[in-house]
């Protein structure tokens, strides 16, 4: 934090305002939901989990409570929050090393930014995502038996 | 801890977690896809006697405890991040680093004591 800082003018509210960064700006707004979501989720799981130390009785007593419908829909949305969370991520570590972003040249017109460069890799993660969640809906519920 | 170090360390538990997560939430959630890894006859992933079978079996303590530090460093600091982007004061950033990471050492050291202690303990 030694770098000169500035003010945040439009603070939390600058989150949902996409513009041309358009489908990016919108995975990065979803991944920190997510990953809001998932810390939350994390800080609670140590305790609760933490249960098991204390023997079986402990056990099945938190567990009889975190075996209601509401829990069991909440850790469906958190399921979903991790898939989002772990293919958006994958693309940001592939995007960090340079991956798909092209080799920096001259421009020249019409001019490709690396933004258009790796769009076909968004969408891509994104529909083996959605097919990730459709998956995992239907194993979690046991839709079909 | 060097800014550059920390965001390296960001991607690196990122790219850990992408693994064991997926493992984690397999085992626990999608045990028709997953429960060859770690499946106890008679037994739902999240039954005492299954918990008690992996937790004593020394692969699922070393990489629960990787697992446990990845996750929280991981969380944390992405937390941290948004936190300091939404309050851009150097007074804060430093305050929230010295809570966060007081808030994630003590959360290590309770999920490593519960792992380690159901490895030892006799039930």
């Amino acid at each position: 934090m030694n770098q000169k800082t500035y003010k945040n003018r439009l603070g939390i509210l600058g989150w949902f305002y996409g513009g041309k960064y358009w489908i990016e700006r919108y995975a990065y707004i979803l991944h920190r939901i997510s990953g809001f979501a998932l810390i939350f989720y994390l800080s609670l799981h140590v305790f609760v989990t933490g249960e098991r130390a204390k023997g079986s009785e402990a056990w099945e007593s938190i567990m009889g409570f975190l075996k209601t419908p509401v829990f069991h829909f909440l850790e469906y949305l958190l399921l979903l929050a991790f898939i989002y969370h772990a293919i958006n991520g994958f693309r940001l570590i592939f995007l960090e090393f340079g991956v798909f972003l092209g080799k920096p040249a001259q421009p020249k017109y019409p001019y490709i930014t690396s933004i258009h460069r790796q769009r076909p890799f968004v969408f891509i993660l994104m529909i083996l995502g959605a097919i990730f969640i459709v998956i995992a809906t239907i194993e979690y519920f046991k839709i079909g038996g | 801890m060097k800014e550059s170090r920390l965001w390296f360390l960001q991607f690196l538990t990122g790219a850990i977690l992408l693994f064991l997560l997926t493992m984690h939430m397999g085992i626990m959630h999608l045990e028709d896809i997953f429960g060859f890894i770690s499946r106890v006859s008679g037994a739902e992933p999240l039954d005492w006697k299954a918990v008690l079978h992996r937790s004593k079996q020394v692969a699922f303590l070393v990489v629960n405890i990787i697992f446990l530090g990845s996750a929280l460093f991981h969380g944390l600091y992405g937390l941290r991040n948004i936190l300091i982007e939404a309050i851009p004061s150097k007074k804060f950033g430093k305050i929230l680093g010295l809570v966060i990471t007081i808030f994630g050492i003590i959360l290590f050291l309770y999920g490593s004591y519960a792992t380690i202690g159901i490895y030892v303990k006799k039930f």
